[in-house]
């Protein structure tokens, strides 16, 4: 339920950004000044990333709170192997140690999922295409995931927004599917960067 | 949302207006009373489910709000283009990366979108305290054995699986007895209605056994210490697949809300 609501809110935050400037015809303005579309890209980059990290831990920890409150605990010390899910976990670690990779992974994962929403919106040039074809490629899987699809949990965008797949159903289609994904949003956002600041003014 | 607020709060249940009490925001936002509690609503006489009503108003809600949304970007490029011979917008003379925050967070509405996402994900989650006699009983078991070592703790499973068994004996025997005549209907119902009480247990004491193997099985054979855990919460806690994918009837109502609210922030 929070992965289909993240996935919602951040394309509505992330997808009409640069297309609204080039529906507009900003960007050859912008691409104009001194310091050109670049310096805009790496400053918006900067500005939304750590936007999107607070976003996911203020949900984890929301997520977390509500688990405290429903049941009652507070305390979450003693290995993760405790748990017959991880007992196979390579690693002896505590389960807060546990609990903060999971974010840190969750968190990187979010800004993979959030350059791909960034890509979209650099390569569409009319906010509502680019919320359309964001809402069908970034949300649409979570609402699938939602109605217990379960390819959509494991395939496509599934995992990245929900990292504990990796560290207890870590099963080999996932993980070519991890790979196939990050390399697709990787040369997927490598071509539209270079197309948004090559663009001739 | 302050008119919502007053009727929400100012109409009780039995008033002629409910209706206007839960066909409003706040009514949608409070989705625990709508959740957990079974309840119907008179509308003219007749009684609806109040979960129907909500998922009704929900779906009218957001039907309303696409039109909108569709009737406000046919008409956003025409006053946009307007305004924009006219006004002329300074950002405030700050540096690159001040300007596009205060571009992206202020006149993009970026921080009204990560209000209302911090909103709706505290009203999705379920805030409710689970607390029944089981879990009471699971949560001090649990306790209790971590306090002692694991053969101790392994003893004490076993003496209440003893018990248990003993008691479910008792019930062979209460029926035996009643066929034979020697006891009454009666008295065999309340005896058995006794020991099914403290049979209740009986999942608890099974699913620690079940822990208490596993802490065995990891400690002989990879020489690492676990511990007894109350399985539902951390079961939750580390598969958040369960957040993705586990679907509860409610839920519906929740999720038609956050994208009605999704699109209003967006229009």
């Amino acid at each position: 339920m929070n992965t289909t609501i993240f996935a919602l809110f951040s394309v509505s935050l992330l997808a009409p950004i640069f297309s609204f400037d080039r529906q507009y015809k900003m960007e050859r303005i912008l691409g104009a000044t001194s310091r050109g579309n670049k310096y805009l890209l790496k400053t918006r980059f900067r500005i939304l990333l750590p936007l999107q990290a607070l976003m996911y831990i203020a949900m984890q920890v929301i997520w977390y709170s509500s688990l405290s409150y429903r049941y009652g605990i507070k305390n979450i010390s003693g290995n993760i192997q405790s748990l017959p899910i991880f007992k196979d976990f390579p690693i002896v670690i505590d389960m807060r140690v546990m609990l903060i990779l999971q974010l840190l992974t969750g968190i990187l994962l979010v800004w993979l999922f959030c350059t791909f929403i960034f890509s979209i919106s650099i390569k569409n040039s009319d906010v509502i295409q680019s919320l359309l074809i964001g809402t069908i490629a970034c949300v649409c899987p979570f609402i699938l995931a939602f109605v217990n699809f379960d390819l959509a949990k494991m395939f496509w965008l599934g995992p990245f927004l929900a990292p504990s797949l990796l560290f207890y159903k870590f099963t080999w289609p996932v993980i070519l599917n991890m790979v196939v994904m990050t390399s697709f949003i990787v040369l997927f956002a490598h071509k539209a960067v270079k197309d948004y600041t090559s663009a001739q003014v | 949302m302050g008119v919502s607020v007053i009727l929400y709060y100012k109409i009780y249940p039995g008033s002629t207006y409910v209706l206007l009490k839960h066909i409003n925001l706040i009514s949608l936002m409070d989705t625990a009373e709508i959740t957990n509690k079974l309840y119907y609503v008179s509308v003219f006489g007749k009684q609806y489910s109040l979960q129907g009503i909500m998922l009704t108003f929900a779906g009218l809600f957001f039907a309303i709000l696409t039109v909108a949304g569709m009737i406000a970007y046919l008409t956003y490029k025409k006053t946009y283009s307007a305004a924009m011979g006219k006004k002329k917008t300074r950002l405030y003379g700050f540096n690159g990366f001040t300007n596009e925050a205060t571009r992206l967070l202020l006149h993009q509405k970026g921080l009204l979108i990560i209000a209302a996402f911090i909103m709706i994900i505290v009203f999705a989650n379920d805030f409710t305290v689970h607390k029944n006699d089981l879990d009471t009983y699971y949560k001090n078991a649990v306790d209790h054995l971590n306090a002692l070592d694991i053969d101790e703790a392994e003893k004490w499973i076993e003496k209440r699986q003893e018990e248990l068994e003993r008691l479910e004996g008792e019930i062979i025997s209460l029926g035996v007895l009643l066929q034979e005549g020697q006891i009454t209907e009666d008295a065999y119902q309340q005896a058995t209605s006794t020991i099914s009480q403290q049979l209740y247990y009986r999942s608890v004491v099974t699913e620690l056994e079940e822990q208490s193997a596993h802490i065995r099985d990891m400690k002989e054979s990879k020489g690492i210490t676990c511990v007894y855990l109350y399985k539902a919460y951390y079961n939750a806690l580390f598969d958040q697949d369960g957040d993705l994918g586990t679907l509860y009837e409610y839920y519906y109502i929740r999720i038609v809300f956050s994208i009605s609210f999704g699109t209003y922030l967006f229009l």
